[in-house]
């Protein structure tokens, strides 16, 4: 054990999680060893404490105001045929706008934790929790596709991007049903992540294929393709993030779906 | 807010446009935004606390959830504008930390100003010594007035990854100080 291990264990003791909180509340911690810190904690309150200005709190909330009124008509105009219909051709896949938010969220946690993976190499399982953290605060968090394909994202923020496609494909397995056949959209994951997690790939590589997969995972959640389109954007996708782009290979000489991501139509350039 | 404005009637109304609605939620957020965005290096913290705060109206009708996830997410929002910004930068932001974002505090006589400039220089060193996501947990919990939950969902962290890194930017700053009393 290093002279600092013994410090912290020693201040463990002294310095409670209680103290801690008051500390960082702005209270009066009880012990002196976290008093004495107090001073510090409170300049660094008074110097990062802002007062906006009435114009800029005038001016902001009028332009928020007015951008509120547009979204609001614009989501009351929208919602209802467009999610009927997408509802129908899409039985598994909520179409709501707060998926859509979700989806928002999940790409901003992709960013958001890319950093903190990138400079400390996060604990497994963070960024799922960040997930949930994101769907709760939409609403949403009762399961399903759209919540798997957000959990596959935080894999691919870990730099997991096989496990995230096996994670994709296993939730397109279980979304499947009467309504729908994926099953070749599901083996088509499997085999990307089977190939993927055999590949050897360097940093660029490695980030261009998670920048793939991520792209994928929107696509898939986004896309109004169904049933056999649906398999064939979903197995022409998944052969590119492995380098494999040739539109005509899938057996049946069709090309990309129209909606499949343009820069996912000229493969990686292996 | 008081009780007669909760948040959920602010909330309603700012979803409908109404301007004394996102008016008494900007008077509440500006300022811990732009605080925490200063405190973590942006540019233009001002500018991007407006823009985190037009990003919330443009995402409002999708949101659902108390008072406390709302304020979690705007600083989610906030955070991703952080990142985008320090890219935009050139990751200026990374030599751009918590220490040089700090002002000298305004005002006061020549002794009270040659004191807190003391305890603004120790702050400074201190800070220097921690990492970034210690800073962040701390300008998140001191600045933004945080929650430990809140801080985690925006850093995308568990709760007890939060705990821990303020814990040891804690017994950071306190060793520091043990090594000054004891170079003094």
């Amino acid at each position: 054990m290093s002279r600092f291990d013994d410090y912290e264990s020693e201040m463990k003791t002294r310095f409670s999680d209680h103290d801690i909180e008051l500390l960082l509340t702005g209270g009066n911690p009880d012990s002196r060893e976290a008093a004495d810190l107090a001073p510090l904690l409170e300049m660094l309150r008074v110097n990062g404490s802002y007062d906006p200005s009435q114009a800029d709190t005038q001016r902001y909330a009028a332009e928020a105001a007015k951008i509120a009124r547009l979204e609001s008509t614009r989501s009351a105009g929208a919602a209802e045929p467009s999610s009927a219909r997408a509802h129908r051709r899409r039985g598994w896949l909520a179409s709501s706008p707060r998926f859509g938010t979700a989806l928002a969220a999940v790409l901003l946690l992709v960013g958001m934790t890319g950093v903190a993976f990138a400079s400390n190499g996060a604990a497994p399982g963070d960024s799922l929790y960040g997930i949930d953290r994101a769907l709760e605060n939409v609403g949403l968090g009762a399961g399903g596709l759209g919540e798997r394909l957000l959990e596959a994202g935080a894999l691919v923020n870990h730099g997991r991007s096989a496990e995230a496609l096996a994670h994709a494909a296993e939730a397109l397995d279980a979304s499947g049903g009467e309504d729908e056949d994926v099953t070749a959209a599901a083996a088509a994951l499997h085999s990307a992540a089977s190939r993927l997690a055999a590949m050897d790939l360097d940093e660029e590589n490695g980030m261009e294929v998670r920048s793939r997969v991520a792209e994928m995972l929107t696509w898939i959640a986004g896309t109004d393709l169904t049933a056999q389109d649906f398999d064939q954007g979903v197995s022409q996708l998944a052969r590119e993030i492995t380098g494999q782009s040739n539109p005509a290979s899938d057996g049946n000489g069709n090309g990309p779906p129209a909606d499949v991501p343009a820069s996912n139509q000229g493969g990686r350039g292996s | 807010m008081s009780p007669d404005d909760s948040f959920e009637s602010v909330l309603q109304a700012a979803k409908e446009g109404a301007e004394w609605a996102w008016a008494r939620l900007y008077r509440d957020l500006a300022g811990p935004v732009t605080g925490y965005l200063a405190s973590r290096g942006a540019p233009e913290p001002e500018d991007l606390a407006g823009e985190t705060f037009l990003q919330v109206a443009r995402n409002l009708q999708t949101f659902q959830g108390s008072e406390g996830s709302f304020r979690s997410w705007v600083f989610v929002i906030a955070h991703r504008r952080l990142i985008d910004a320090r890219r935009a930068a050139g990751r200026r932001a990374e030599v751009t930390s918590l220490e040089d974002a700090l002002v000298d505090p305004a005002g006061g006589d020549a002794e009270s100003e040659a004191v807190d400039q003391l305890v603004t220089e120790e702050i400074r060193k201190a800070f220097g010594l921690l990492t970034e996501e210690q800073r962040d947990v701390l300008s998140l919990r001191v600045i933004a007035n945080l929650t430990v939950e809140e801080t985690a969902n925006v850093m995308g962290k568990r709760t007890g990854a939060v705990k821990a890194l303020q814990r040891r930017g804690l017994l950071a700053l306190r060793r520091m100080l043990d090594l000054e009393g004891v170079s003094k």
